[in-house]
C-alpha cells in the first residue's frame, strides 16, 4: 500500500465516521441517534480491520468481529425499548 | 504490481468511498427512514468491499473477514427493520413528509 | 432417526464457522472443534440452521446461485442510486410507504426476502403484516404505486419460492 493511497482511504473513512459521529451528537430525533449509532459503529469495525492490517495484529480481527455484534445487539435494544418493551 | 494487487486496491478504494457516502448520507438525508436508506444500504456494501479488500492484501485473513462480512449482510437490515418499526410507531418519532401512507391506514382500521 | 439430517448439516455449519474463527492448522485444534461443533448440534440441532440438505437438489441448488447473483446486481444498482442521490444539493426525495401482498408461505422465506428489499434499490421493509408487507420507497415510482411495488416485490417472491416452494 503506497503512502498517497493510504491516506486517501484514511480522509474517506475518517470523514464518514465524523459525518456519522456529528448527527449522532446533533441528532433533532432519538430514531436519528440510533441510525446515526449503527453506521458509527459499521465504519468503526471497517477501521479496526484496517488499523490490524497495518499494524499486522490479527487479534483486532477478533475485537472487530466481536464488536459489531455487539453493536448488533445495543441497537436491536435501543429499538426495542423505543418500540415500548417486549410486547 | 500482480493483478491481485490491484484488486486489492480497487476494492480497499471503492469500499471507503461507500463508507464516506454512508456517512454523509446519515448527515445530509431529512428524516429518518430517509437516513436508513443512506445508513443501511451503503454501509452493508461499504463494509463488504472495505473487508473483502483487506482480505486480498492479506489473504491468510480471509476467512475471518468473510465470517464477519456474513455477519454484517444478516443482521444490518434486521436492526434496521427494528428501527423502523419503532420510529412509525411513535407518533413523536414519525416524520410527517410521507405522501402517502398504508401502514398507518391499515393500524387505523384494526382500532 | 429421523433429525439425523439436521444434526449433520448444523454441525458442518458450526465446524465451518470453528475454522475461520481458529485459523489454525494444529491437530488438536482440529479435533476440540469437531467435538465441540457435536456436542452444540445434538443439543441444538434444527434451531441453529435446520435441514440444509433440503436445499441439494440440483434445481435448488442453482436456483440459490442465481438468487445470490441476482442479489448482489440488485445490491450494486441500489449503492450507486445513493450515491447519486446524496451528492446533489438539494435530495431528490418523494417518500410514502406503500403495502404489498405476499404470497410465500414459509417464515424463513420471508425473513429472506424482507432483508433483500432493504438492501435493493430505493426501498426498505417497514413491516410484515399477516401476508402484508409495507415497503418504504425514497423516491415514489410514476404511475400506479401499488401496482409497481406489487411487481417489484414479486420479482424477488418468485425467484424466492422456487428455492423454499
Amino acid at each position: 500500500m503506497s503512502n498517497t493511497f493510504l491516506i486517501i482511504i484514511f480522509a474517506l473513512v475518517g470523514g464518514g465516521l465524523f459525518l456519522a459521529f456529528l448527527r449522532l451528537i446533533i441528532g433533532e430525533k432519538t430514531t436519528d441517534r440510533a441510525v446515526a449509532l449503527d453506521t458509527t459503529t459499521l465504519i468503526t469495525t471497517g477501521f479496526l480491520v484496517l488499523v490490524a492490517f497495518l499494524q499486522g495484529r490479527s487479534m483486532l480481527l477478533d475485537v472487530a468481529l466481536v464488536y459489531s455484534v455487539l453493536s448488533f445487539l445495543g441497537v436491536l435494544a435501543i429499538a426495542r425499548y423505543l418500540d415500548g418493551g417486549l410486547k | 504490481m500482480s493483478f491481485l494487487d490491484i484488486l486489492a486496491h480497487v476494492f480497499t478504494g471503492l469500499g471507503a468511498l461507500v463508507l464516506f457516502a454512508s456517512g454523509l448520507g446519515v448527515f445530509r438525508m431529512p428524516d429518518v427512514f430517509n437516513k436508513m436508506h443512506a445508513g443501511t444500504k451503503a454501509t452493508t456494501l461499504g463494509s463488504i468491499l472495505f473487508l473483502l479488500g483487506i482480505g486480498l492484501f492479506e489473504p491468510t485473513w480471509m476467512p475471518k473477514l468473510l465470517l464477519v462480512v456474513l455477519f454484517i449482510v444478516l443482521t444490518n437490515p434486521v436492526s434496521s427493520h427494528a428501527l423502523a418499526r419503532a420510529a412509525h410507531n411513535d407518533a413523536s418519532e414519525k416524520p410527517d413528509n410521507l405522501i402517502i401512507d398504508d401502514l398507518a391506514d391499515n393500524k387505523g382500521g384494526d382500532k | 432417526m429421523k433429525r439425523k439430517p439436521a444434526v449433520v448439516s448444523t454441525t458442518v455449519v458450526l465446524f465451518g464457522i470453528w475454522l475461520s474463527l481458529t485459523l489454525s492448522t494444529d491437530i488438536q485444534e482440529i479435533v476440540l472443534g469437531f467435538v465441540v461443533s457435536l456436542i452444540t448440534a445434538v443439543a441444538t440441532h434444527g434451531a441453529l440452521t435446520g435441514n440444509l440438505f433440503r436445499l441439494l437438489t440440483p434445481a435448488k441448488f442453482l436456483a440459490t446461485i442465481g438468487y445470490v447473483f441476482f442479489f448482489l446486481g440488485q445490491m450494486v444498482k441500489a449503492n450507486i442510486d445513493v450515491f447519486f442521490r446524496i451528492f446533489r444539493p438539494v435530495i431528490p426525495i418523494k417518500p410514502g410507504i406503500v403495502k404489498a401482498k405476499l404470497t410465500l408461505k414459509s417464515e424463513r422465506a420471508k425473513a429472506i426476502l424482507a432483508n433483500s428489499i432493504t438492501l435493493t434499490p430505493g426501498t426498505i421493509t417497514i413491516d410484515i403484516i399477516k401476508d402484508e408487507i409495507f415497503v418504504h420507497w425514497v423516491f415514489l415510482p410514476a404511475g400506479d404505486v401499488h401496482a409497481e411495488t406489487q411487481i417489484m416485490v414479486d420479482s424477488f417472491a418468485g425467484r424466492l419460492e422456487k428455492i423454499f416452494e
